[in-house]
């Protein structure tokens, strides 16, 4: 693994880029300043031995991910995970159901040198989407850099959606349609076009695609099911809003009776992407799998804040359910040395020890990377990396593409790696 | 071993690419209408805290108004908000209700006047709801 820092800049690739899907690329700073999300000329380089240690560290983690919402579910574990009582019959019920479920995106630390580790898991709700499957999946054909590149993405959401899709039509003898919905709250374009790309894939796969919003989905009172604005039910919902958002809203008690009942609304992902998307993951998988030679090295140590150990100075507080770096801490010798801002933290907090991002510094100072892997119907199915100038990634990072044996002699005389 | 594509030609992304033109084009809002923000305004158009436009606040001294627009959400106190939005008399409990906001008391700053689920939590987030 390797960052090169003066790769091929195309002509135009701002308005080419934003042609394509990526329109939240201008990111307003706190200061007024407005900058590039997406990064043009650098890019980083894997050989292919190590996109394969990484494949197989996500088939793994995605295997330990299910044994640990076996334990979980078999054993209560709920009020530890801090799950809200409502949503645990919905939770047990998709659990054991497996119904459709598209997308996840592990994040990971990863240097090269050693086995990769699991900072989080994306299950819910992942961004970086766009970028990853079309932003550079183009780059890369057009700059010709790179023999190869980790992103079997958009093959794979259209065969997810086929199967998982199929499934359900057979279990239900109705064709569903699919209506994809985003928060009208998000106004950068980032979760819109998310969802606009998700559109293609769903309907590439052969069905029906219909966008909404969360905030025009309508219940109807006198059956307790839901309808988009026109009067359609909802058969089946992807939703790029949380669950844990969204059974604290006005009709998350009737989106979850909604669920239990036959013929009801199906919600992707599904609700026990609860067990993986709050932070408490971490520990739990830490307890089942720490001490195991093989699956352990592929995790940080970790723990619930009050079961941390007390000989633990050095390590970063997450809260359970926080988003983008919110609320996150890196605590040195006991004391808050690097903290973002958030609202997030009075659901409880875990803590993981700290695993400093490793530094492809360039020219322009130091790079962190943090590599997201893609895990799509729950297989590895590419990569995309955020990197920071700092060690917590948060919505001011920067996206950077990425290829695999890259040679300068032969991808591009342009380039000076 | 295949980690990519199988066709190695550029995706096929209509809807994507049409919505991505849309945006660009400035309908991106989410709908057809840009959304409408209240702020807390003194009679020039500058954001004041929204205490002075609470109609439960004691005394008076100044002329303060919500004003409504399709302005962005979060701007600090001491913006001054473009013309053309519309001006209600914080102690007007009717016009106010006909905007869609609360009848009485004080307004938060970037409330929202229009929409149904999902604004609650995400309305305090300041982020999107992807992670």
């Amino acid at each position: 693994m390797r960052r090169i820092e003066s790769g091929i800049v195309r002509p135009g690739w701002e308005a080419e880029i934003e042609s394509q899907g990526l329109v939240y690329n201008r990111t307003h700073l706190p200061g007024g300043e407005v900058r590039s999300y997406w990064r043009e000329g650098p890019f980083y380089d894997f050989s292919m031995a190590e996109v394969e240690e990484l494949d197989g560290a996500v088939r793994q983690l995605f295997q330990m991910c299910v044994a640990a919402g076996d334990h979980v579910v078999d054993n209560e574990l709920f009020d530890r995970l801090n799950i809200p009582p409502m949503a645990r019959p919905q939770i047990r019920r998709t659990w054991a159901e497996e119904p459709p479920s598209v997308y996840g995106r592990f994040d990971l630390r990863y240097d090269g040198e050693g086995p990769p580790k699991l900072l989080e898991f994306n299950a819910d709700t992942p961004t970086g989407l766009v970028e990853s499957a079309v932003t550079q999946w183009n780059w890369h054909l057009f700059t010709g850099q790179g023999r190869d590149q980790w992103n079997a993405l958009h093959d794979t959401l259209v065969a997810a959606w086929r199967r998982n899709l199929t499934k359900w039509e057979r279990r239900t003898g109705v064709r569903p349609r699919v209506h994809l919905a985003w928060t009208s709250e998000e106004t950068s374009g980032e979760d819109r076009m998310t969802i606009a790309y998700l559109m293609d894939t769903v309907v590439q796969a052969g069905y029906e695609a219909i966008e909404l919003v969360v905030e025009d989905i309508v219940l109807d009172s006198g059956d307790g099911r839901f309808y988009d604005p026109q009067g359609r039910h909802l058969d089946v919902v992807f939703k790029l809003y949380p669950w844990e958002w969204l059974i604290e809203d006005e009709f998350g008690a009737a989106v979850l009776a909604d669920g239990m009942r036959p013929g009801g609304t199906t919600w992707v992902e599904p609700a026990y992407k609860m067990l993986w998307s709050t932070k408490a993951l971490l520990p739990v998988l830490w307890q089942l799998f720490g001490s195991d030679p093989v699956l352990g090295q592929y995790l940080l140590p970790a723990y619930f804040a009050d079961e941390m150990p007390s000989t633990w100075q050095t390590y970063v507080r997450k809260p359970l359910w926080g988003r983008e770096g919110a609320n996150v801490a890196i605590v040195r010798d006991g004391g808050v040395t690097t903290q973002l801002p958030g609202r997030y933290g009075t659901e409880g907090f875990v803590v993981q020890e700290f695993a400093p991002l490793p530094d492809f510094a360039g020219v322009d100072g130091p790079h962190h990377p943090v590599l997201g892997a893609w895990v799509v119907d729950g297989e590895p199915a590419g990569l995309g990396i955020r990197e920071s100038d700092g060690l917590i990634t948060d919505n001011l990072s920067f996206f950077v593409p990425h290829t695999i044996d890259f040679a300068p002699e032969r991808d591009g005389r342009r380039t000076a790696p | 071993m295949a980690v990519s594509n199988r066709v190695r030609a550029a995706l096929t992304t209509t809807v994507l690419a049409t919505a991505a033109t849309g945006f660009m084009a400035g309908c991106g809002a989410g709908g057809d209408d840009d959304e409408q923000v209240a702020y807390c305004t003194d009679e020039n158009g500058e954001i004041v805290d929204e205490d002075l436009c609470d109609d439960n606040r004691g005394g008076g001294g100044g002329l303060f108004f919500l004003y409504l627009g399709g302005f962005g959400r979060g701007l600090p106190v001491g913006t001054v908000l473009p013309p053309g939005g519309t001006r209600i008399n914080p102690g007007d409990s009717a016009a106010r209700q006909r905007a869609g906001l609360p009848g009485t008391g004080k307004v938060s700053a970037g409330q929202r006047v229009s929409g149904g689920i999902g604004s609650g939590i995400g309305n305090k987030a300041g982020s999107g709801a992807g992670s």
